[in-house]
């Protein structure tokens, strides 16, 4: 997976892209898509979750991280409803408090759109990448509950050595 | 003479959180690894933050170091938890093998900035080096798995043959001559003054940050805390860019937070709420904010409904010290002890129900202050603690009452825009007792009318009934003659308790403000008969 930088648009998904001030001064940036190759195969997902050293932790810190994370899933994507739904929300209340702080009306139009895009994206990104998280964690209790890979604890002197979770937590 | 070593080695094991990972990061490092020993660490702290981590989980940052390219916005996919936040702390054990002991004795004076040293010392070639000296901190080693717990820690701000100055003053448990000091270097650096990226913790939750230089000219903050609750901060270095930055930016919903012994500087906001949001919750203890002049620059902008406590906080080089935004007009309270204002407003409150107290201002014992919906540019205080003009046969302290003199800052309508003279909690018994309190103005020309009943009061709350903790609100009757006499007057009322417990005494003013000065002293111990 390419993890790319923080600024991103996922794509064409966002409804209403923000684009409701003045042209910045300053260059667009590159925005990338969250990358992923995702797995199709156990074995490509028993080498993917250690991207997030999901094959270190014990099944049953998995299961709390699972349970936490989709919680925290639910809580961003919320979040990011309400800036997909209402973009000039999020300006406005950027736009709102630069004027308040005394900036002028073309500073605060230029700095309030892009602080909303950065916003966006930010959201968008938090977004993807829990649910790419959750699949991992969701995956490698899958790969250990049916046994393709093993805590290093339930391994015996038959199981492979690839395949063995060498716990650290 | 032999230097011995007296840093204290951990003498309890302290077990790591169950299901928590430790991992190292190394902006020196030429190649990231997996971050889970010291020399396969991480280059970036995001490694660490963008990706899921189960709560407890740590990660040491190397000291010393600076990353400064490749930077990008902060992002932190997980949460903490109450008992196991997630943690992200520079080196305080001593992990990477660059902590050194002074070659020189030091000289702790609690409460100064200055440690005096034995001799000319030579422990501070590079610059904004950490110290404590012995016995305040412990290390572990290379084998820390946890927050190490050193609260003593200090920054030096500067250097001379004679001894160190401090960012902060020195508030460890050392005294006297002939100490021995660890030197560790400086909090390792994340970005430029001039890069425009922030650490932002957007519904994240019980993340706790230590020892981290976060630089960055980011609008809405180098550290930006938008919905999330329970972040802990602790010897931090937050650095703008000397313009239009935030230190610390409290966004969008509700942020709660603590944040200790840290220093901001080089910003035009220091801690600043968007303008319309607020309901913050935010503690500061031992902190330094350092505006250096930057133009229209302010310390702390408050928000709507914040809740802040400010403890051992000095402002120093910025325009003003303390403001609430335009648009935060309702609801902010603010208890301030020992903070040392130094701007020439140094206090500027708009919102009509918003409260400021202060205890021990600017260091000085016993020097208490209230502020309501004020601007303080002539050091007006609506409540200030006094020793003038005491009352013979009364109490050692006067509170002196200065009605603001924008004329619509106080009203007997509500409470919220009323002064509250004073709150006792008084343990009683049962028996009936009688609480006065005593009243001065010094000038009765400051009055054109006098206060009514009904602007200003004394009342007692108690319980009244034998079983159960229903309480009765009763309030004086009296008058004072304000205009017409400058002797003491009293506003008295009595209590009857059914049950032994608390009582509380209050004294309520609000009678808005007249052409004079509507000034008076207040004795502020009760006779009680």
């Amino acid at each position: 997976m390419k993890t790319t930088t923080k600024k991103i648009i996922a794509g064409v998904g966002i409804a209403g892209s923000i684009a409701l001030g003045a042209a910045l001064n300053e260059p667009d940036p590159v925005y990338t898509k969250l990358e992923w190759d995702k797995p199709t195969k156990d074995s490509e997902w028993a080498e993917d979750v250690k991207k997030e050293n999901f094959d270190i932790k014990s099944t049953g810190v998995l299961e709390t991280m699972l349970e936490s994370h989709t919680a925290k899933l639910a809580r961003e994507e919320l979040e990011l409803k309400k800036y997909q739904e209402c973009p000039q929300c999020i300006y406005y209340e950027f736009y709102e408090g630069f004027i308040a702080d005394g900036w002028s009306e073309n500073d605060a139009v230029a700095e309030a759109t892009k602080q909303a895009q950065e916003a966006t994206d930010n959201a968008t990104w938090s977004v993807e990448k829990l649910r790419q998280s959750v699949e991992r964690m969701q995956a490698e209790l899958d790969l250990r509950a049916k046994g393709y890979v093993v805590e290093e604890k339930d391994a015996t002197k038959n199981t492979d050595p690839d395949k063995i979770r060498k716990i650290n937590d | 003479m032999t230097k011995k070593l007296l840093f204290i080695a951990l003498l309890l094991f302290v077990p790591q959180f169950a299901g928590a990972t430790v991992y190292y990061i190394d902006f020196g490092t030429t190649t990231s690894g997996t971050g889970l020993t010291k020399d396969l660490a991480y280059r970036s702290i995001d490694e660490f933050t963008a990706v899921a981590r189960s709560a407890g989980d740590i990660a040491f940052v190397r000291r010393g170091q600076a990353t400064t390219t490749g930077i990008i916005d902060l992002a932190f996919t997980s949460d903490g938890t109450v008992a196991s936040p997630i943690t992200i702390s520079a080196d305080y054990d001593n992990i990477w093998g660059t902590n050194a002991t002074s070659a020189v004795t030091w000289t702790a004076t609690f409460g100064s900035k200055f440690l005096a040293s034995s001799a000319s010392s030579t422990d501070f070639g590079t610059a904004n080096k950490w110290v404590y000296l012995m016995g305040d901190c412990a290390e572990t080693g290379a084998t820390a798995t946890v927050l190490n717990t050193c609260a003593y820690a200090y920054e030096v701000a500067s250097t001379s043959p004679a001894g160190i100055d401090l960012y902060l003053p020195y508030k460890g448990n050392q005294s006297g001559s002939g100490k021995e000091m660890r030197v560790m270097l400086a909090n390792p650096v994340w970005n430029t003054a001039a890069g425009d990226f922030q650490w932002n913790f957007d519904l994240d939750q019980f993340w706790t940050v230590k020892g981290i230089h976060v630089k960055g000219t980011d609008a809405n903050g180098q550290i930006e805390i938008d919905s999330g609750g329970g972040q802990s901060f602790e010897d931090m270095i937050l650095e703008g860019n000397g313009a239009s930055d935030t230190g610390l930016g409290l966004r969008d919903d509700t942020a709660v937070f603590v944040i200790k012994k840290s220093r901001i500087f080089n910003n035009v906001d220091g801690v600043q709420t968007t303008s319309g949001t607020g309901f913050n919750w935010g503690s500061f203890f031992d902190i330094l904010i350092d505006c250096q002049n930057v133009a229209t620059s302010f310390g702390i902008e408050f928000g709507m409904a914040d809740n802040v406590y400010l403890d051992s906080v000095e402002f120093i080089q910025c325009v003003t010290d303390l403001r609430q935004g335009a648009s935060n007009l309702f609801g902010m309270s603010a208890v301030g002890r020992n903070v040392d204002l130094s701007a020439a407003t140094f206090v500027a409150i708009a919102g009509k129900t918003d409260r400021l107290y202060f205890e021990d201002y600017e260091g000085i014992v016993g020097d208490n202050r209230q502020f309501l919906h004020a601007n303080d540019a002539d050091e007006g205080a609506n409540i200030l603690s006094t020793t003038t003009n005491l009352r013979v046969g009364g109490g050692p302290i006067n509170a002196y009452v200065n009605p603001r003199t924008d004329v619509d800052s106080l009203s007997a309508n509500s409470r919220l825009t009323m002064l509250k003279l004073f709150e006792y909690p008084i343990y009683t018994d049962d028996s009936s007792k009688t609480y006065t309190m005593y009243f001065n103005s010094t000038s009765t020309t400051g009055w054109t009318n006098d206060p009514t009943a009904s602007e200003f009061w004394i009342e007692c709350e108690y319980y009244a009934e034998t079983s159960g903790a229903d309480r009765h609100l009763k309030k004086s009757t009296g008058v004072v003659d304000f205009n017409g006499s400058t002797t003491w007057q009293t506003l008295s009322v009595t209590c009857d308790p059914t049950q032994s417990g608390i009582l509380y005494l209050r004294g309520w003013y609000g009678k808005p403000k007249e052409a004079g000065s509507n000034f008076f002293f207040m004795d502020t111990t009760p006779v009680i008969s």
